[in-house]
């Protein structure tokens, strides 16, 4: 198991570091000087010139990014062009919105995916079944932004029960962030909610057919017993390798919904930090979710690992 | 592990419990949705009668909090007059009144300024506002190594001189008309010296109010001044919100969370709001001349006729009414309608799109395809496809370039890589744009470059006001750019709440005159 | 003891419900897209500001726009805009998804399955959104944008599904006997590989075609898809969404034609794959996912 972990751990690494050789190639690439984006249209060429300088703007591209990952080594990110405070820090408050947005994001998902998954594989082919089939259906359908809107439209303007948008911090208490971030994680949650739920459904539905459980009923239990003791772990593989991509999904996801909802997260940042050509931020932050995707992935594969000793061995 | 955790659970479970749990389990999703909608309900704010704060929203957060080192216009509307102040200041209706300085003399043909300060100033550290701290301000703004960037405000002082703790001497190098204005900027604001390196983060002003935090992303709070030098202000509290996004910030000001939206981010829902009795409306003006600016340099818009066709070939109203749902004034010069100097040219170009065609076709030109760069504003995105129809009643083939303002600024405003585009010029009084060869529309025309040149060194009003007519039409005859619209200052209120500005001469939320009814 | 399982007969019934109901509904949509080459009730790009965000009515069946323009003129012209940026997003995907999977799969060498894995893994590890940002920030917006931007993410998809279903079939006597019989390596991929492994594939394809759609969606709300006058559906809702208190029509609209549209492909790609597919379609080895 430690091998197995070491060798995952390795390629995590590897793939961080070619992640950050093309993010800051495609950086280079873009039109767009942070010096002038910051100065406007009445900035004179030595004042153009001299912020330049101050941002370390003028150094070759090599050489920057060498410092950029020397600095990356050390745990220094660099200060942000247009906000002038260390990366690090800007990245901290921003995921203390994102992160816990993506997690209470993937509970809802997970609390309407397992009884709902269970219930129509339970249940496959019955009323029960269509009508959960039907609904997710439209769920897998929904834009998720337009979702969103409508959430907005109906809660916040139609109602008037919640506040349209925006985050006032978790300084106000647990409940009041949680309260403000559920019609976010609503929306991120139920197209998502719906995938998990059908591959939950396929899942049993495989399971019932497998001479194990044929074997369980033979012996006298009844449907339900035989799923509930032979079923649930075998389910359980496609359910979690779904799940580690949703989490991805929710933290990309949480870039359109953020937006909608005027949320200050990661993804808010990056679109603000694309427009002022901010790179250094927008660097940090494309490293920072492709680390998310990739430590869940690594996650996943761990616990795929766990689940079924199978997988352990190295690949040949 | 995980076997003996599943087959323990099912034993202690039961086999028949099983159909019940999942029914209890979807039983429970319900409940539970309402539950936490529910509790997000209770994010519902109550205020007491007679209050002492405001809650303002604004539709950009400032990046950092350094108003002489960035052209962010969100920085001084946060901060112009309620956290720094300068020498001499705007007021509501765009006119140059004293600040930080009480009085002054001009003297050697308008080369030389003695200003007098006010008595026993302080910034919010407690050091002392003085003559060096201002002669410390300006010489840091106008330095070689300065990132300011109105920089070139600067650029005509040649010598600052302390005579007294209270007594200051500016000398120019050559007189200029403007100077008391250039003053009155967001950009020429006195910091405190020994703060110099917080000023990004922690501003040190000497203004009526200070900041007490910034939540990023969220809201800046600033606190009454208590030992502020001059008339003190009714607010003890000011929180600026930023929201951008039209949906939250209508529901925010329905709800009554924010207090005024002296800019609403989205013009069409005002109407809607000030259908509500608690709230009105702000409709004022800004120095905002927003233009369909024309490549002059690049065939065929070099011809004055070309771009007369365009110009008459476009429905102003309809931009107005269609783009901005109403609010803006016609304009047919670059020039602000609210300026005293202001002449009416809008008739110039009058809307004829047979004449345009017309004009088009004398001049030779067939099949003409064009491309608009467009940068992020509504007014741009929306008013170029509402150009492109109008264009495509001439027979001018359009294509739409949307852009962020990274890429318009390097395109378009540096390597001049365009044929048309909008933009709204948001500088007060910047008609000498026109007089730059090099600026990004290209306009190199002698008579008009040597009336600037005249304005600059007069400094008799009669004499100003006539060469300002002369500019005017100057630009007007030669339909350099097409003049669309002054940009509206719109926004929402609360009725009870008094002393918002409406009109925006400079990007500020001056908040030291506003107080609630009862 | 009652026999539990799903009778063939339901699965075929099912499969052909499904296909029907999809078909009639992508149909109406597609033929309605087509239609718009033609004839739409209104020209589409025509504005008329006096009669802007009008509700549904005899003159503008699905009401105007705060341009005043026709919506249901412009949601049929949308149609083949949105399709073929999904079509080719997905064929991308597919071109350079499959021939990396089959070699991943087939060449006998742990190094370069590594290397093709770990840059699909990397590949994946950008969501589609960054990826059309800064495509969009480089290149400028449009059409062909979104395509790419959809398509790279669909490789490394291609390129799993491939490799998995390829690594399946790799140890099969059939395969044994053609290389017995002096058949080269790409030559068994094409022949005897690819058709078998095809319906796994053509599954995948409906679901990624479905998620391309939904991803048109996104970007060109996000203003990174179709630039104007080309009308989008996704620009459309971006349009409506600050007026979505005075005109609720205009958002929702738009969005029930996506979701309408989305729903189509998902019913005729369950459908074909209760057909194709009716046993392996229940192991759920497709990897179902949000590009958004």
């Amino acid at each position: 198991m430690a091998g197995f972990i070491l060798r995952r751990l390795g390629v995590l690494l590897l793939t961080l570091f070619i992640s950050s050789v093309i993010i800051f190639a495609l950086l280079e690439v873009i039109p767009g000087d942070p010096a002038l984006t910051m100065l406007g249209i009445n900035a004179t060429p030595e004042t153009l010139t001299a912020l330049r300088d101050e941002l370390g703007l003028n150094a070759n591209a090599l050489s920057r990014y060498l410092s950029w990952m020397g600095g990356m080594l050390t745990g220094d990110f660099g200060l942000s062009y247009t906000y002038r405070t260390p990366v690090v820090e800007l990245l901290a408050d921003r995921m203390a919105i994102t992160l816990p947005l993506a997690i209470y994001a993937l509970i809802f998902t997970v609390m309407i995916a397992l009884p709902f998954g269970f219930l129509a594989g339970a249940r496959a082919g019955k009323w029960g079944d269509r009508i959960i089939l039907f609904l997710s259906q439209i769920g897998i359908a929904l834009p998720n932004f337009w979702f969103a809107l409508l959430l907005i439209f109906i809660f916040a303007i139609q109602l008037g029960w919640v506040s349209a948008g925006g985050f006032s911090g978790w300084d106000k208490g647990l409940w009041h962030g949680l309260a403000e971030l559920t019609l976010p994680a609503i929306a991120l949650a139920i197209p998502q909610a719906t995938i998990l739920l059908r591959v939950l459904r396929s899942a049993l539905i495989d399971i019932t057919h497998q001479d194990y459980i044929r074997t369980a009923r033979a012996k006298g239990l009844s449907r339900d017993q035989a799923l509930w003791r032979h079923g649930w772990r075998n389910a359980l593989i496609p359910v979690v390798t779904i799940m580690g991509m949703q989490f991805s999904f929710l933290i990309a996801g949480a870039i359109i919904i953020e937006n909608v909802f005027t949320l200050p997260g990661l993804g808010r940042l990056m679109v603000q930090a694309i427009g002022q050509r901010d790179i250094i931020l927008v660097e940090a932050i494309i490293l920072m979710m492709v680390l998310i995707v990739i430590t869940v992935t690594f996650i996943t594969d761990v616990i795929y690992a766990l689940i079924d000793p199978r997988l352990r061995r190295p690949k040949s | 592990m995980t076997r003996v955790f599943f087959s323990v659970l099912s034993r202690i479970v039961g086999a028949r419990m099983i159909g019940l749990i999942m029914r209890l389990m979807t039983a429970l999703i319900m409940p539970l949705i309402m539950a936490t909608t529910m509790m997000a309900a209770m994010v519902v704010h109550v205020y007491a009668e007679t209050r002492q704060d405001a809650v303002i929203g604004l539709q950009l957060e400032p990046p950092h909090l350094d108003p002489t080192s960035a052209a962010a216009g969100a920085i001084d509307q946060v901060l112009y007059a309620n956290v720094y102040e300068g020498l001499t200041r705007f007021t509501e209706n765009g006119d140059i009144i004293p600040h930080l300085a009480a009085s002054w003399d001009i003297s050697d043909e308008g080369r030389r300024y003695q200003f007098t300060l006010h008595q026993d100033m302080r910034f919010h550290d407690g050091s002392t506002l003085d003559a060096a701290a201002v002669k410390f301000s300006l010489d840091r703004a106008r330095s070689d190594t300065s990132t300011n960037a109105q920089n070139a405000l600067f650029q005509g002082i040649s010598n600052i001189t302390v005579n007294a703790p209270d007594q200051l001497t500016i000398d120019l190098k050559q007189p200029d008309g403007n100077f008391l204005f250039k003053l009155a900027w967001g950009d020429a604001v006195i910091i405190a010296p020994d703060n110099v390196d917080q000023l990004k983060q922690s501003p040190i002003g000497s203004g009526p109010f200070k900041l007490t935090s910034w939540i990023k992303g969220d809201r800046i709070l600033l606190q009454k001044n208590p030992d502020y030098w001059g008339m003190p202000v009714a607010l003890d509290q000011v929180t600026f919100r930023f929201i951008s996004d039209p949906v939250a910030a209508m529901a925010a000001m329905q709800t009554g969370e924010i207090d005024a939206f002296p800019v609403f981010p989205a013009p069409e829902n005002l109407a809607m709001l000030a259908t509500d009795t608690r709230l009105k409306l702000i409709n004022g003006s800004t120095e905002g001349e927003t233009i369909l600016a024309i490549n002059n340099a690049r065939p065929p818009f070099d011809q004055r006729s070309v771009r007369q066709a365009i110009a008459m070939a476009i429905n102003k109203q309809d931009i107005i009414d269609g783009a901005m749902f109403g609010y803006g004034t016609p304009i047919g010069s670059h020039f602000a309608p609210h300026h005293p100097d202001y002449i009416d040219l809008t008739n110039a170009a009058p809307y004829d799109p047979a004449v345009a065609r017309q004009m088009l076709a004398d001049a030779g030109i067939t099949d003409l395809h064009l491309t608009i760069s467009l940068p992020p504003p509504v007014y741009a995105r929306r008013g170029g496809e509402i150009i492109m129809a109008q264009l495509s009643q001439i027979g001018i083939k359009v294509t739409l370039e949307p852009l962020e303002w990274a890429q318009w600024l390097e395109k378009v405003f540096r390597n001049k890589d365009y044929d048309l585009t909008i933009v709204s010029h948001t500088e007060p009084f910047d008609i000498d744009i026109y007089a730059r060869p090099d600026y990004y529309f290209k306009y190199d025309n002698a008579p008009f470059q040597s009336i600037m040149a005249e304005l600059d060194i007069t400094t008799d009003p009669t004499k100003r006001r006539d060469l300002l007519h002369q500019a005017q039409r100057h630009i007007a005859d030669d339909q350099v750019n097409v003049y669309l619209f002054q940009l509206a200052n719109a926004g929402i209120t609360k009725t009870d709440l008094v002393g918002i500005w409406q009109h925006a001469p400079t990007q500020a939320m001056d908040m030291t005159g506003v107080y609630w009814k009862n | 003891m009652r026999v539990w399982r799903i009778s063939p007969f339901l699965i075929a019934s099912a499969g052909r419900r499904n296909l029907i109901s999809g078909g009639v509904i992508l149909g109406i949509i597609s033929l309605a897209g087509l239609i718009s080459f033609f004839w739409t009730p209104a020209d589409p790009t025509i504005m008329n500001i006096s009669n802007r965000m009008q509700p549904p009515s005899m003159a503008a069946w699905l009401g105007t726009d705060h341009f005043g323009r026709d919506i249901l003129s412009q949601i049929m012209a949308a149609t083949p805009v949105t399709l073929s940026v999904a079509l080719v997003g997905v064929m991308i995907g597919m071109i350079g998804g499959i021939p990396l999977g089959l070699m991943a799969a087939l060449i006998h060498k742990p190094f370069f399955d590594h290397v093709l894995t770990r840059g699909g893994d990397v590949l994946f590890a950008f969501p589609a959104i960054i990826m059309a940002m800064l495509l969009t920030a480089g290149f400028g917006a449009g059409i062909s944008i979104a395509m790419l931007a959809i398509g790279l993410f669909n490789i490394p998809v291609f390129l799993r599904i491939t490799r998995a279903a390829a690594m399946q079939q790799r140890h099969m006597t059939y395969i044994h006997s053609a290389r017995l019989a002096g058949k080269s390596m790409p030559r068994i991929a094409c022949e005897h590989i690819l058709p078998n492994i095809a319906p796994v594939i053509i599954l995948q394809a409906s679901i990624q075609f479905s998620l391309a759609i939904l991803a048109e969606a996104g970007l060109s709300y996000l203003g990174l898809g179709a630039q104007p006058p080309t009308p989008s559906w996704g620009r459309m809702l971006a349009d409506s969404q600050t007026m979505i208190g005075l005109a609720p029509h205009m958002a929702i609209i738009p969005g029930l034609t996506i979701m309408l549209t989305v729903i189509g492909v998902n019913l005729i790609g369950e459908g074909l794959r209760q057909r194709l597919d009716p046993y392996r379609s229940r192991q759920a080895n497709y990897v179902e996912m949000d590009i958004s």
